[in-house]
């Protein structure tokens, strides 16, 4: 074979490995009678439906933040600590079968690998990066929102259990009014109160029940009466199915609170939109209007047009 | 180190989290132009066309492949018509005074006709190319097959089972009025072959379902219950449509006959990374035929 006909003989051989077409876009699969399916007819149709116009949304969306907030030194440092971490329970609970049991749990919720759930990972910090600023920048009207609607707090109670709160028993009776009559002497502190009267579990830390706000999961008796209680203020004994509660604010001071690393945190992960409204501010130009204006449509499905910026 | 507190992320927040690596062979046409720019990068139209391939690739292609192939063995004009005003007639029925609105606002067509020729007559077709093969294979599939008619009557202990299969064996009572007056759950299981979605002590135990009579073992399920099985039929001879019903009917089925018709089309895949997803949907897509 001279070189002209090498040439030839590779060219040919490139071209159908390429599945070159003359319908546009190049040949992905074939059927009989020169059937094609080609490559822009499956661009065409996925941009056409919902599954498609989805990935597209949520792939712009991860190039936006992936572009805009790239990987760290720190991000890559926590994700592989956490990484290891979850490899050494494993390791400590299922021993040699530990590797097996890991593959099966990433499986069930939806990672191919180790490595596909590391990239997740380290995708959930960047887009922590990137609502974290979106709220920093926007701190007196994200925050404004979160408080009038959510109400967050640092909150600690003492109970007192009753068997049958409706009918309580001589002696349940009797330390309720021995909790209601130091408190109102307050001459000991409420979490020395907790501390020695407490049924619940949360009395070794003097009642301490952390950050709490509107979406947490209280009884509803317990959770209006939280709520209703001003900065530093203990409610009245509540009754509810478990007994009786006094209440503490120790914390709602909108202030103090903005400072608050753990109250941005839970502010994040309750609005799902803040992420599109972050998204919303950044910069990007279209250069193709269906890409455009399915981003768009997308954009509105997600985050309502009241809440767009 | 600064510490970061990953989110709960929702699925459709991760969805769109992949890395970025070369995978098709294929390319789209102006794949190198700019669509979308970022302030710190671009992509491009080929990027967004491996994200969907990559996604929904697959899929797509073999939908694509089966609807074409639909349109070559579905083309009984009455069977078709029929078969589209019976959907229309159900989803006029179910949406009542809503259904134009539904078809034009929330499913975007601009018309009835359109949404016909889009929506109804590919799956109307799907659902006759599925028809046809089981018609067309039936005979292989009674022998590939075991098919019985069973009701079951499901009871908590294996004492509960013996006990109603007793009095039902020495006549006290039947076990049409067992069903009946029971208030344990009891079931009309119909026609059950080893593809039904029904318990597997059912389907291990099916070869053993040879008399229409009161099977007089207790059948331990799989829930911890226990069944009491009536073999109501077993001559498939006299359950031909209820048969070929369920079969047009089960996952399994319409599993196969994609096989068969991808197979009968010779379909192929020309592209590495599609052959490996779709092998990851089924190897027998591509693969040798079983029938």
């Amino acid at each position: 074979m001279n070189i002209k006909n090498k040439f030839a003989a590779t060219l040919a051989v490139a071209m159908i490995l390429s599945g070159c077409s003359s319908q546009g876009g190049t040949n992905l699969a074939s059927l009989d009678k020169d059937i094609t399916i080609t490559s822009n007819d499956i661009y065409d149709e996925l941009l056409s439906n919902v599954n498609g116009q989805q990935t597209l949304f949520n792939y712009l969306v991860s190039q936006i933040v992936t572009q805009k907030y790239p990987v760290t030194k720190d991000m890559e440092k926590d994700v592989k600590l956490q990484i290891e971490q979850l490899q050494n329970q494993y390791t400590a609970y299922y021993g040699s079968d530990a590797e097996a049991q890991l593959k099966q749990a990433l499986s069930s919720s939806g990672f191919k690998s180790l490595e596909d759930y590391q990239e997740t990972l380290t995708y959930s910090y960047q887009l922590r990066e990137c609502i974290g600023d979106y709220v920093e920048q926007h701190a007196d009207e994200v925050f404004k929102s979160y408080f009038e609607t959510k109400k967050p707090r640092y909150v600690s109670h003492i109970l007192v259990k009753m068997t049958d709160p409706e009918n309580p028993t001589e002696e349940e009776k009797a330390k309720l009014d021995e909790v209601t009559a130091a408190l109102a002497e307050n001459k000991v502190s409420f979490a020395e109160l907790a501390k020695q009267y407490s049924d619940d579990t949360s009395s070794t830390s003097g009642g301490d029940l952390g950050l709490c706000d509107a979406d947490t999961q209280f009884v509803p008796e317990f959770l209006d009466a939280m709520l209703a209680l001003g900065n530093g203020e203990v409610s009245p004994a509540v009754k509810t199915q478990y007994g009786y509660h006094f209440i503490k604010v120790d914390n709602c001071d909108e202030a103090s609170l903005k400072e608050d690393a753990q109250v941005k945190d839970k502010l994040i992960a309750s609005n799902p939109t803040l992420l599109y409204k972050a998204i919303a501010d950044c910069e990007i130009t279209f250069e193709n209007e269906q890409i455009q204006k399915i981003y768009e449509q997308q954009l509105a499905i997600q985050m309502p047009s009241e809440e767009k910026e | 180190m600064k510490k970061y507190i990953a989110l709960a992320l929702s699925a459709t927040m991760l969805a769109g989290c992949t890395s970025q690596k070369p995978t098709y062979q294929t390319t789209v046409d102006n794949g190198n132009t700019v669509v979308f720019k970022t302030a710190d990068g671009s992509i491009t139209k080929q990027d967004v066309y491996e994200e969907l391939m990559k996604n929904y690739g697959a899929q797509t292609v073999l939908s694509q492949a089966l609807k074409h192939i639909a349109s070559q063995e579905a083309i009984d004009q009455k069977q078709l018509d029929q078969a589209v005003e019976e959907q229309l007639n159900s989803m006029k029925v179910l949406l009542g005074e809503t259904y134009e609105a539904t078809i034009k606002e929330n499913l975007g067509f601009a018309s009835e006709e359109e949404f016909i020729e889009k929506q109804i007559m590919p799956t109307v077709r799907q659902t006759l190319l599925l028809g046809k093969y089981v018609d067309d294979h039936f005979d292989a599939l009674l022998t590939e097959f075991t098919f019985v008619k069973l009701q079951m009557i499901t009871v908590g202990s294996e004492e509960e089972a013996t006990s109603l299969i007793a009095k039902i064996s020495s006549g006290e009572t039947t076990f049409e009025d067992s069903l009946s007056q029971s208030t344990s759950q009891t079931t009309d299981l119909g026609i059950v072959f080893e593809k039904a979605p029904v318990d597997q002590a059912l389907l291990d135990n099916l070869k053993d379902f040879t008399v229409n009579s009161l099977y007089t073992i207790p059948l331990p399920l799989s829930t911890g219950s226990y069944g009491v099985v009536n073999i109501v039929e077993t001559d498939e001879s006299k359950l031909t449509d209820e048969i070929k019903s369920t079969l047009k009917n089960n996952p399994s089925i319409a599993s196969k006959s994609e096989v068969y018709y991808l197979h009968k089309y010779n379909f192929k895949s020309l592209d590495k990374k599609l052959t490996e997803d779709i092998n990851a949907i089924s190897p027998q897509y591509l693969g040798k035929a079983e029938n």
